[in-house]
């Protein structure tokens, strides 16, 4: 008898469960979101004038 | 022999309940920066709902103590009508978004998913009319005005009855008071719910399902309100918090026009109401009225109150039902009839005093004239009558 009202009690803990569940969230582990370090083509466009500059400077000297 | 096949019985039928009303769950939360710091987010959803939950992303930059919902560039899997699945992507473009410029080395993202709820996205849009003499009744609900709103997420359906007898009788049990509230039957609108037990019971929703509750009896917020009638102010709000609250009027004006421009009801298709599209009193004193007259019989049997189960009729261009009749919906907001000559751009909280609370959409004994999206209504907080129910919604 009492095993049988445990069980009843179990079920209906489970049955339960479903009324408060309507949504759900997760978070992902901590990772590094550096924003200083300039883009790729930022960094392209930086190569790209430093070369221009340098080989203008060789020009005139 | 009884007893194990009455057990098998039992489990099976619970078995049964789980399944048909599985739980909404994200899982498997990753996250991957590229060079050019677009952040691939990865993740899993098990859904009731196979392909209409919303999903919205919050950040944090110190491990998971506080999530923050300013940034907004987000594409892929995210908004509203997400399908359930693995391996849902979501970019996000850091460096285009709000960020300010730093190194950020405790980042993390969280998912989250509701069957529910919509997204209303972030944005502005046109509160109120100018066509006041036109739109009889109407004399506060100008000047139309350019209101922008951070993106939130509102409750698909008015509160059932269901809904509102599971929360109170839990939060009666933890600490909160309240007046009873009715309904015609569980999948009906609660009614008769005064304002001040509709911001308790956010609170205790909230609480019940381990969220941050908004509301708290004073500006210091430290103690959560869930006794008595108090007059909030609009610094009791912790309008951060990822709880549930009522939408303000504003919030509650952009989701009912449903992502439509200048049109007088929920609907983006037409400018006329009839029964077929919302529960409500038809009378052809209105020219906009197709009616027919009276009230909707398919909701007449069993007496008062006639409402309709909630989604009984179309959802609006945002997914929300009933947004048009039914049952008022309680705001935040005090009411002011000129507030809207003097309201704040961005985000307008409400009025910082008043008497009177604002509600809106109408309900099934009223003519079509209250079931506009800009009309405005309001009450004395305390009045539970068979007209008033609500809504929740939730922060990103």
């Amino acid at each position: 008898m009492r095993t049988r009202t445990i069980i009843l009690l179990a079920v209906l803990a489970v049955c339960a469960v479903p009324c408060f569940a309507d949504w759900g969230q997760a978070e992902s582990l901590d990772f590094v979101l550096d924003t200083t370090v300039p883009e790729p083509a930022l960094l392209g466009l930086l190569a790209l004038v430093t070369v221009v500059t340098i080989s203008r400077v060789k020009v005139q000297s | 022999m009884k007893t194990p096949s009455m057990i098998a019985g039992v489990l099976s039928l619970a078995l049964g309940a789980v399944t048909s009303f599985a739980a909404v769950t994200v899982t498997n939360v990753t996250a991957v920066v590229s060079p050019e710091k677009v952040v691939t987010i990865s993740y899993d959803l098990a859904s009731p709902s196979a392909l209409t939950n919303a999903v919205g992303v919050s950040i944090s930059t110190n491990s998971g103590a506080t999530f923050f919902s300013t940034c907004t560039n987000f594409s892929g899997a995210v908004g509203n009508n997400v399908a359930a699945g693995t391996a849902k992507q979501i970019l996000w473009n850091a460096l285009q978004d709000t960020l300010p410029t730093n190194n950020y080395p405790t980042t993390q993202v969280r998912v989250w998913a509701s069957d529910s709820m919509v997204l209303i996205p972030a944005g502005p849009f046109q509160m109120g009319t100018n066509n006041l003499r036109y739109e009889s009744q109407m004399t506060d609900a100008g000047p139309n005005h350019t209101v922008d709103l951070s993106a939130f997420y509102m409750d698909k359906y008015e509160v059932t009855s269901q809904q509102w007898f599971e929360v109170r009788n839990w939060a009666l049990e933890n600490g909160y008071t309240f007046g009873a509230g009715s309904g015609k039957a569980a999948k009906h609108p609660v009614q008769t719910v005064s304002w001040y037990d509709c911001v308790k019971w956010c609170n205790a929703r909230s609480e019940k399902e381990g969220l941050t509750p908004c509301y708290y009896t004073s500006a210091v917020q430290t103690q959560i309100y869930r006794i008595d009638q108090i007059s909030l102010s609009n610094d009791c709000v912790n309008w951060a918090a990822n709880g549930y609250r009522l939408p303000t009027e504003a919030e509650w004006e952009k989701a009912a026009r449903g992502g439509a421009v200048g049109m007088r009801f929920p609907w983006s298709d037409v400018q006329t109401i009839s029964l077929a599209q919302a529960n409500y009193f038809g009378s052809a004193g209105s020219a906009y009225d197709l009616g027919p007259d009276g009230n909707n019989p398919l909701f007449t049997p069993g007496g008062y109150p006639y409402t309709s189960p909630v989604g009984y009729f179309a959802p609006n261009g945002y997914g929300l039902y009933d947004m048009a009749g039914n049952v008022f919906e309680w705001c935040w907001d005090w009411y002011d009839a000129s507030y809207y000559s003097s309201s704040p751009a961005s985000n307008p909280p409400g009025p910082a005093t008043g008497t009177s609370r604002v509600l809106r959409g109408g309900y099934w004994e009223v003519n079509a004239p209250y079931c506009r999206v800009a009309i405005r209504l309001d009450s004395a907080p305390d009045v539970t009558i068979k007209d008033f129910g609500f809504r929740c919604v939730r922060g990103q």
